[in-house]
């Protein structure tokens, strides 16, 4: 396997994980079957999900399918994957009235004064993991 | 050869972050497994990841892959979560499975000393089944390891969801630090000390479970 390969199977880890969690965390009563949220807010969860996943399996195929561009797709799977999990760092302060955290029981990360949500790791892992998956596929001469 | 920036790039990217990484999370993972789950999806990412023994031989699973290269940069790490799986199932189902504990230390001691010898074979794969077999002896016994410790009042699949993708996350780690360090001498010499250092860490933690009163 080639370092290019090798590039491109950490972005699509990073694209499978991140669909794959998401729906995990949200398909239960605490997001998308909660019986406190307006049906309205729960649409919209319904909605990001399946817009999260179908755009996944259209950037999976536009990185591992034959192309005379692939850096183009290595950019667009970085780049939509940078999309989905920068947001969690701003929303909060961006939107008044929104929470990282779906309820007061979640249990959150304390190290020392700092406090880390789980959604935040998450996010956190998977930029890491876009930007050296983007690095290493990005090198296509090599393997050309 | 890649270029210096390269390098750099490779090293702030890699390397940096995963010291930061033991920097930060030491005070943690000194507890073993903190109380930091939801006792489902949470949990089981974090199961792996805040156990210094499961972390060492999860990134090292990743690093020797690469390091023996061809086939074996997807063999060993689907072996070892396919193992693990099985291991987690057994051990939810609480079948008695005995040494377990000695097989993780075992597997950190291993799975160190192949950092520090292991290199792409030019020809044949002489030693690839036996290799397979012992990491899927490896993952058996850390998956049955997590299943043990599922919380009561865990949901069993996202569990078991979160602790195979959070020991993916470590295989792809280990690979992308193993790929890192085939940039320079240094780094691989460099790679091969981290090994050294991790193999007798697993010797002391074995020497440790085995002279611990029963």
């Amino acid at each position: 396997m080639g370092r290019r390969k090798l590039g491109k199977l950490v972005l699509g880890f990073v694209l499978v994980v991140g669909a794959v969690v998401s729906t995990a965390v949200d398909w239960n009563t605490t997001h998308l079957f909660n019986p406190d949220w307006p049906p309205h807010a729960r649409f919209h969860d319904g909605l990001f999900l399946a817009l999260l996943n179908g755009a996944t399996l259209i950037v999976l195929w536009l990185l591992w399918r034959p192309s005379k561009e692939p850096r183009v797709a290595i950019a667009v799977a970085a780049l939509f994957s940078v999309a989905v999990w920068t947001p969690f760092f701003y929303i909060e302060a961006l939107i008044p009235g929104t929470s990282l955290l779906a309820g007061p029981d979640v249990p959150v990360l304390k190290l020392g004064s700092v406090a880390l949500p789980p959604n935040l790791i998450v996010a956190a892992v998977l930029l890491f993991f876009t930007a050296v998956g983007w690095w290493l596929a990005r090198d296509v001469a090599r393997d050309a | 050869m890649p270029s210096r920036p390269s390098v750099v790039l490779a090293v702030l990217l890699t390397v940096l972050p995963t010291l930061l990484l033991l920097v930060l999370f030491a005070p943690s993972m000194a507890q073993a497994h903190p109380e930091v789950g939801d006792g489902g999806l949470v949990d089981g990412l974090m199961h792996p990841v805040f156990g210094v023994d499961h972390l060492l031989a999860m990134v090292g699973v990743g690093v020797v892959s690469v390091q023996l290269g061809g086939a074996n940069i997807w063999r060993l790490p689907l072996t070892f979560v396919g193992a693990m799986t099985i291991g987690g199932a057994l051990g939810l189902w609480r079948v008695a499975l005995p040494h377990t504990e000695l097989g993780i230390d075992l597997s950190v001691a291993i799975l160190g000393l192949g950092i520090f010898f292991a290199h792409r074979q030019a020809h044949g794969q002489t030693w690839v089944w036996p290799i397979t077999g012992l990491v899927a002896l490896f993952g058996t016994c850390h998956g049955y390891a997590h299943g043990l410790e599922v919380p009561n009042s865990a949901s069993p699949l996202l569990y078991t969801l979160g602790f195979v993708i959070g020991t993916a996350a470590l295989h792809i780690l280990g690979m992308v630090l193993g790929e890192v360090a085939t940039m320079r001498t240094w780094l691989r010499q460099g790679l091969r000390l981290a090994g050294a250092v991790v193999a007798m860490w697993g010797a002391a933690i074995l020497v440790q479970t085995l002279t611990a009163p029963a």
